[in-house]
Formats: C-alpha cells, sequence, structure tokens
C-alpha cells in the first residue's frame, strides 16, 4: 500500500482550480479595469488562451516522455547544467510566490480582520500551517485540492447568485471600445492571475491515467476563466467602470453589498474572508510543495520533507522586504512576473522544442 | 517442554505437574481401565474452564463403564488412544495430539485433554464451557429500529452471530492467537471473493508484526495495527453490533473480533463510515438523509461553535448584525472574565461532568447530570460569572458532540475543539481559519489501511457517486453498487433493474 503516490484525472483538474484562484481573486476586476476598462474580460480570454497554450505544451513534454517525471526530463533534454540554471530561477519564483501569497493574506487579514495584530505573526502562522501539509506528497496535495475545490465553486456561485438582485447590467456596456494598445497590459495583468498552472510540471507524471489528464487540466484552465469572467462582469455591473477601478478589492465589497431581507448574518464579509483564506491556502500548499521538491532536486535528495523548515526562513524574510502592498506589488509581483515568464512559460516550450529536435535527431 | 510426550504416563503427569505447579485450579483425574491388565489414564483439565457436566458424563462416565464392562485387553497392544477415541469417547470434538506445548495450550483454553500409558500421543477433547454473559442488548448503539443483540465477551459466540448472517462459504473466518502470554484469539474474518488481496496480505502482515505481552481489549489491537496511532482519530471502527459487522464485511471491509472483547474491529475506517450509523439503514431513506445531514452539522458545532464565539466576542463582534451585537454586548456586561477564560472554564466544567457521569453507573451517573448540568449553569449565569449565551454554546457544543455515531471520533473532534479555541484567543477568525486548516490538513494526509481517511470526500467517492450513501442515505434501490472505497472485487451486490430491486 505504500508507493501508491497517484492523482486522478479529476484531482489534476481540482488542482489546477484550485492552485490558479487564490490572492488574484479579490483584486483583479479592479486591476483589469485599470488596465482594460470594460473589456477587462477579453484580456481574461486571451490569458486563458494562452495558458492553455502552456498547458498542452507541458502535457505533450510528458507524451513524450512517459516514463520520467519533470527533473528526470529536464536534465535529460537541456543537460544538467542549463537545467540547474533553470532550477534555481524556478525555486527562487516559488518562494517568491509563498512570500508574495503570505504577504498580501496578511494584509488583507489586518485590513479587514485583524488591526493590531503585527504582520510578522500573521505570515509566520500561515507558512508554518501551510508546511504541515507541504511535506507530504502529491496525491496529498491532490486531496487537498479536491476538497477545496468545490468549496470555490459553490462559493463563487453562491456569491454571483446572491448579488444579483442589486446589479445593473447597462454598467457593462458599452463593449469593445478600448484601445488595442489597452489589450496586452491588461494580458498582462490577468496572466499572472492564472500562474498556478505549473503544478502540473509535478503532477502530471502521477496521474493514474495518461489519456484524460490534458483535457482535464484544459478544463480547469476554462473553470477558472468562467470564473473570472463571471466575476468581473458582476463587479462591473455592481460598481460600474469608474467604480470598480476606485475599488481595491471588488470581489470583497461586492460580499459587503450583500443585503438579504430577514437574513441572520448581515455583513457577510468575515465569512468571504475566512473561506478566501482556505482558498489562499489551497493556492499556497502547492506553491511551497514545489519548493520544496525543486529545492530537494537541485540538491539530488529524493525526499523533499526535510527540506520544508529550512526554506520557511527564506520565504518569511522575502515576505517582509517590501515596506507595504504597493511594493509588494511593485516588487514582489514584477520579480514573479518575470521569472514566472521564464521558468513556467519558456521553459516548458524549451523543453518541448529541443526535445522534440533531439527525439528526430535520435530517429535519424 | 517443547519436546514430545514421553511413553510413560507418570513422567508426562509429572510434567503436566511441574508446569502448573501451586496453579490450584487444574484438576489430574487419574482413572485405571480393563480388567486383568489395568491401563492407566489419566483426564486433565482446569475447573471452571471446561463444561463439567459434559466431561463426567460423556468422557469419565463412558471410560468408566467401558472399564468396568466389556473393555479388555483387545485394546491393549493395539492404539489403546485410537481406540477410546473412536468406540468409547462419546465427545463432539477429539483430536490426537503428540506436541506437549500443544497439550499445555489446549489445558489453557479449556479443553480436557485424556492421556494413556504406554502411548506417545494425548487425545484432546473439546469440553470449553465457561460462566459468561448472556447476549444482550448493545449500550452504546442502541437503536429504535433493528436488531437488538450485541457481542458478547466469548470469540465463539461473536462468530457465531456473524456465521447467522453470512450463511456462505466465502465468509473465512482465520483464527490467530495474539499476544506472548494471553494467546488472545482473534478471527479475521472477511468475504473471499469480495475483499480486496492486497488490503488482506496488508492487515495480515500489520497482525504478524504485533510482539506483546498480552490484548487485553480489541483498543490495544486497535492501536497496534492502526496507520498513524499518535492522531486524535480512530482509524479503524469499532462496533458491538453484529449487523454492522456481517453489513461491512457485504462491503468487502475486514473485521477483527477479540476474544474477551464485546467490540469488534472493522477496517478500513473513514470519516464516511465513522459518521454512520447501522439505524441509518433500518429506516426510511428521506429520515436517514436527514439525520445524516444532522451528523455533519453536529461536526461543525461540536469543533467550532466555542471558537468561533471567542473570536466574534472578542475580535470580531462587528461581524455580526448590529442587534445580535448589543444582545451580546449586553448579556456579557457583568462577565468579569474575557470570552477565553469563560469559555475554558465552562468547557471544563462540562468535561469534569461527562467523566463523573461516565464512571458513575446509574441513577448516581443521572444525578450528577442534573445537579452539574442545571444547578451549576444557572448558578453560574446568576453569579454573573458567565454569560448565558456561553451556557447554550457549551450545551449545544456537548450536545452535538453526543450525535456523533463514533464515540472516539466524538472525543477526537473534542480534542481540536480546545485547539481551536486557543488558535482563536490568540489570532480571532483568522486563528479558527488556521486551526481549520491544521484539522483540515491532519485529516486529509491520514490513511486507514491505505483508502483515504477522508473518502469519499477526498475525489474517490465523488467519482463514483458513493456521496448518495455518506452525504445523503439514497433508498436502497439505488444503491445497487458496494461502495468503491474498500476496492471490491465483486462489485455489484442487486441485481435486476429499478422498480423495487427485483427482477
Amino acid at each position: 500500500m505504500e508507493g501508491n503516490k497517484r492523482v486522478s484525472n479529476k484531482q489534476i483538474r481540482a488542482m489546477v482550480v484550485s492552485t490558479i484562484v487564490g490572492v488574484g481573486i479579490l483584486s483583479l476586476p479592479n486591476q483589469l479595469a485599470m488596465a482594460s476598462g470594460n473589456d477587462g474580460w477579453v484580456s481574461i480570454l486571451v490569458a486563458g488562451l494562452l495558458t492553455i497554450g502552456v498547458v498542452v505544451f507541458i502535457g505533450k513534454i510528458f507524451d513524450i516522455y512517459p516514463d520520467k517525471d519533470f527533473f528526470q526530463i529536464g536534465r535529460e533534454v537541456l543537460g544538467n547544467g542549463i537545467f540547474s540554471i533553470f532550477l534555481i530561477i524556478l525555486f527562487a519564483y516559488f518562494i517568491a510566490l509563498v512570500a508574495f501569497l503570505s504577504r498580501s493574506l496578511a494584509e488583507l487579514i489586518r485590513a479587514f480582520l485583524l488591526a493590531t495584530t503585527p504582520t510578522e505573526v500573521i505570515i509566520i502562522t500561515f507558512i508554518l500551517c501551510t508546511s504541515y501539509i507541504a511535506r507530504e506528497e502529491i496525491n496529498i496535495i491532490g486531496r487537498l485540492a479536491y476538497h477545496i475545490y468545490p468549496l470555490i465553486l459553490i462559493s463563487t456561485a453562491a456569491l454571483i447568485i446572491v448579488s444579483i438582485p442589486g446589479l445593473d447590467p447597462t454598467n457593462i456596456l458599452p463593449l469593445f471600445q478600448s484601445n488595442v494598445k489597452e489589450v496586452p497590459g491588461g494580458i498582462r495583468t490577468s496572466f499572472f492571475s492564472f500562474v498556478g498552472y505549473e503544478i502540473l510540471l509535478f503532477s502530471f507524471f502521477y496521474s493514474e491515467k495518461k489519456d484524460g489528464r490534458l483535457k482535464s487540466a484544459i478544463q480547469g484552465v476554462l473553470i477558472v476563466m468562467l470564473i473570472y469572467v463571471t466575476i468581473f462582469f458582476t463587479t462591473l455591473a455592481q460598481y460600474g467602470l469608474h467604480g470598480l477601478q476606485r475599488q481595491a478589492y471588488p470581489t470583497l465589497s461586492l460580499v459587503k453589498e450583500i443585503d438579504l431581507p430577514g437574513f441572520f448574518v448581515e455583513n457577510l464579509d468575515g465569512v468571504a474572508m475566512a473561506i478566501w483564506v482556505l482558498i489562499v491556502f489551497s493556492t499556497m500548499a502547492p506553491s511551497y510543495y514545489s519548493a520544496a521538491k525543486v529545492f530537494s532536486n537541485l540538491l539530488n535528495v529524493k525526499d523533499h520533507s526535510m527540506f520544508i523548515l529550512p526554506i520557511l526562513p527564506i520565504a518569511y524574510i522575502i515576505s517582509l522586504l517590501p515596506q507595504n502592498t504597493v511594493t509588494l506589488t511593485e516588487t514582489l509581483g514584477k520579480f514573479l512576473d518575470y521569472s514566472g515568464l521564464i521558468v513556467i512559460v519558456i521553459l516548458p516550450v524549451l523543453i518541448y522544442f529541443v526535445g522534440i529536435y533531439k527525439l528526430r535527431r535520435n530517429k535519424k | 517442554m517443547n519436546g514430545k510426550l514421553a511413553k510413560d504416563i507418570e513422567q508426562n503427569i509429572k510434567t503436566i505437574e511441574g508446569l502448573f505447579m501451586n496453579c490450584y485450579d487444574i484438576v489430574i483425574r487419574r482413572i485405571e481401565m480393563g480388567e486383568g491388565y489395568k491401563v492407566k489414564i489419566a483426564v486433565i483439565y482446569i475447573d471452571g474452564l471446561i463444561d463439567k457436566n459434559h466431561v463426567s458424563e460423556y468422557t469419565i462416565g463412558f471410560l468408566n463403564s467401558e472399564g468396568s464392562g466389556s473393555f479388555s485387553p483387545i485394546g491393549y497392544g493395539k492404539d489403546i488412544l485410537d481406540y477410546i477415541s473412536k468406540e468409547v469417547l462419546a465427545n463432539a470434538e477429539v483430536q490426537e495430539e503428540k506436541n506437549m506445548q500443544n497439550i499445555v495450550d489446549a489445558i489453557l483454553s479449556g479443553d480436557t485433554v485424556l492421556m494413556a500409558d504406554n502411548t506417545d500421543k494425548a487425545l484432546i477433547i473439546g469440553s470449553r464451557g465457561w460462566v459468561f454473559r448472556s447476549i444482550e442488548e448493545p449500550e452504546t448503539e442502541a437503536v429504535i429500529r433493528g436488531p437488538r443483540e450485541g457481542f458478547t465477551e466469548v470469540l465463539k459466540f461473536n462468530t457465531t452471530m456473524i456465521r447467522r448472517r453470512i450463511k456462505d462459504t466465502n465468509l473465512k473466518i482465520v483464527v490467530k492467537a495474539i499476544g506472548k502470554r494471553s494467546k488472545t484469539g482473534v478471527a479475521l474474518l472477511y468475504m473471499e471473493d469480495i475483499v480486496d488481496k492486497t488490503f488482506l496480505q496488508e492487515v495480515n502482515k500489520r497482525l504478524m508484526s504485533i510482539d506483546i505481552d498480552s490484548i487485553s481489549d480489541s483498543s490495544s489491537l486497535e492501536f497496534l495495527i492502526e496507520d498513524n496511532y499518535l492522531s486524535a482519530f480512530p482509524q479503524i471502527e469499532n462496533t458491538e453490533r453484529p449487523d454492522s459487522v456481517a453489513a461491512s464485511l457485504y462491503e468487502g471491509r475486514i473485521a477483527l473480533i477479540v476474544d474477551n472483547s464485546p467490540f469488534a474491529l472493522i477496517l478500513p475506517a473513514t470519516v464516511g463510515t465513522l459518521l454512520q450509523s447501522s439505524e441509518d439503514y433500518y429506516s426510511r431513506w428521506s429520515d436517514s438523509t436527514f439525520v445524516r445531514l444532522i451528523r455533519l452539522i453536529a461536526v461543525g458545532l461540536t469543533v467550532l461553535s466555542p471558537s468561533l464565539y471567542i473570536a466574534i466576542t472578542a475580535y470580531h463582534p462587528g461581524l455580526l448584525p448590529a442587534k445580535l451585537t448589543y444582545f451580546l454586548a449586553a448579556s456579557r456586561i457583568d462577565v468579569p472574565f474575557p470570552a477565553v477564560v469563560e469559555a475554558t472554564l465552562m468547557e471544563l466544567t462540562l468535561e469534569l461532568l461527562r467523566e463523573s457521569g461516565t464512571r458513575m453507573a446509574g441513577p448516581v451517573g443521572s444525578t450528577v447530570g442534573i445537579v452539574g448540568g442545571l444547578i451549576i449553569g444557572q448558578a453560574a449565569v446568576d453569579a454573573g460569572i458567565v454569560s448565558p449565551l456561553m451556557i447554550i454554546i457549551v450545551a449545544v457544543t456537548t450536545i452535538a458532540s453526543f450525535v456523533i455515531p463514533s464515540t472516539e471520533f466524538a472525543s477526537g473532534l473534542r480534542v481540536w475543539r480546545f485547539i481551536l479555541m486557543g488558535f482563536s484567543a490568540l489570532l480571532g477568525l483568522y486563528g479558527v481559519m488556521l486551526g481549520i486548516i491544521l484539522l483540515g490538513s491532519h485529516l486529509i494526509k491520514m490513511d486507514s489501511f491505505g483508502v483515504p481517511y477522508t473518502s469519499p470526500y477526498s475525489g474517490l467517492g465523488i467519482d463514483t457517486g458513493e456521496l448518495k450513501d455518506t452525504l445523503l442515505k439514497a433508498p436502497i434501490q439505488h444503491l445497487r453498487e458496494r461502495p468503491e472505497f474498500t476496492r471490491p472485487r465483486n462489485k455489484v451486490r442487486m441485481g435486476g433493474y429499478w422498480k423495487n430491486g427485483r427482477k
């Protein structure tokens, strides 16, 4: 019974959804409204399609080398030296992601729940609690995703259904009015909201059935696109473009607007924050797991669980570097954008093409 | 002692007397039979472990009547024990044995041993019969409708109750002796054609690896073979009800019945099975579905309510509707303690009451309950030490914990309730969420014999539609397949089409 570290295809789908949906869901509509106005949803769709493209590349890699995991493939295709450089960037990326997630969570918790608690305490407790599950293998991460996945779907659906009475559909209009030049900026913003699919690098190899795994992963991305687009439209219809541009966390504000007659709980933002902590946790756990996994592979050690605690201080210190939320997005966020571009977009595509090239050369 | 029997009966008796020195309950009855040539015979047993009437009448009685009458030198020269076993004894179970250790074990388990002179064999006569508790209604798992018999302390009767329910040769009952000194009989029950083979191997492997002096109850066995012994949650189910065991066997699970314990073990156990009661299958499906949802709510209440109270009163009074906030503040205005002290105080009081109620039998226990629950609660509110809302919260928490069918699971949740109270006292609602994350991670990462502990919620059951028999309870017509989490080899349990389950 030991050694059964497989994940099912449905767990892969859940993993994609729960890892991608994270911190961004609260602020995404605002960022999109800033970047591309009423047509933010276009950039969601484009960014989602781009993500699917990369996901397909990742799937192809594992089809070419069916009996190797990501690290073995990378070593074989790119050679030890080059791949190690990529691994270092990948590790830096994941550590920065963990730091970014915990810092963003801490800032929001401070803003909405615990005004007087020091940021440090919130960050360290959150990372510590995540470390408990990050030391497990991918099958446990898959199970975790499957528990959070229905929560994401149900809470999103509930939020939208409950806020329908207050919506004004005319706020969505006019469509297709924005400048073409603004679309790339929106895509850049929303592409970062699709970060998280890189968990596929570590989970595809362990899938139970090879046939359906790519399909499940793509379904996952599609579900995320659907969630993002509906939330964008709902918040846009609620606040209008100018209102949306002034709301830092429109999704959370949307919760505050809910006022059902005769409803027991008036202020639902506490509940929303509670659920959101779980959603961030479901992004944090795979990232932390991946960071430790990459680190252990850099050192050629099989078991990643012994590195969970040693890398904790690194993430903690990095998360404390930015002064405030603005510098957080400007420094860590920028770093994540660029390093993410290298390791979760360029790296899989590069591995795919070099792999194909090597395969053809070997055939000749 | 491990050696074989000697030919000389005196020497054998001496060995046995040596082993059983200072054991007042051993009885060695010497008989001589035969006319002319007397054959020495000894009947050895432990007083109290055997059915005395049975042995006197059918063993010693027949030997005597044979010895005084027709027993002649014909028997001598031939194999005398063979003759006695085939032509003299009227007992149902008789078996030859040469090994001294096995003979001693047989005596210790309540069999009677018959030795004769001039042979290196002995007869073991099945004569077990001791004083036992009769079959009674199980106290911990009462049902309104359903069978009323519960297990007793006698292994044989317990396995019989299962056999009566499963008249199929595929029901295998393998008995092993576990415990070097106690040699406790442990029966492993499974359905040969349903159970998953690797699962069975794993259970056997774990049973074999046990090296311990004694097993005093099935709980010791449970702690020895479960996956994570440090966890507060049971990973093996226990039950007093033979019908539950039989139903689980049909699902492809494995049962362990330990001698001297009225609690059978069923494995693997998951959160889903621990929240089921056998009554669910005896009441109408609508009722059972409702009760199962109630149980999930009870799980939430028993873990969360005190910590949410602390978090809301101490950190986020603004999260409640305005009227409720004022009410809360007004009811707490005289309370001299912070919410966490108040909650811990009341929870501890209630745990004291519960513990004393459990240890005190019958009427005294209920008196303790009334005095504690009513009088202390009322007095505490009157004195202004705690707020009335706190009393309600504590009472609801306790009642909710009694709703959960598995007491072990409920007490695991109780441990986590206190952990969550600590978290919420330190970090408010965020602390409660951290506690939930830790509790959830703990449950998610656990396995019970290779089955995810949180199944069918872990993605296993949602795929296979198993939620209809865990989250809900679909009508029996819709449960035509065995649950998938045990990986049964024979999947279908009901043939035919959906009309009434008949073809």
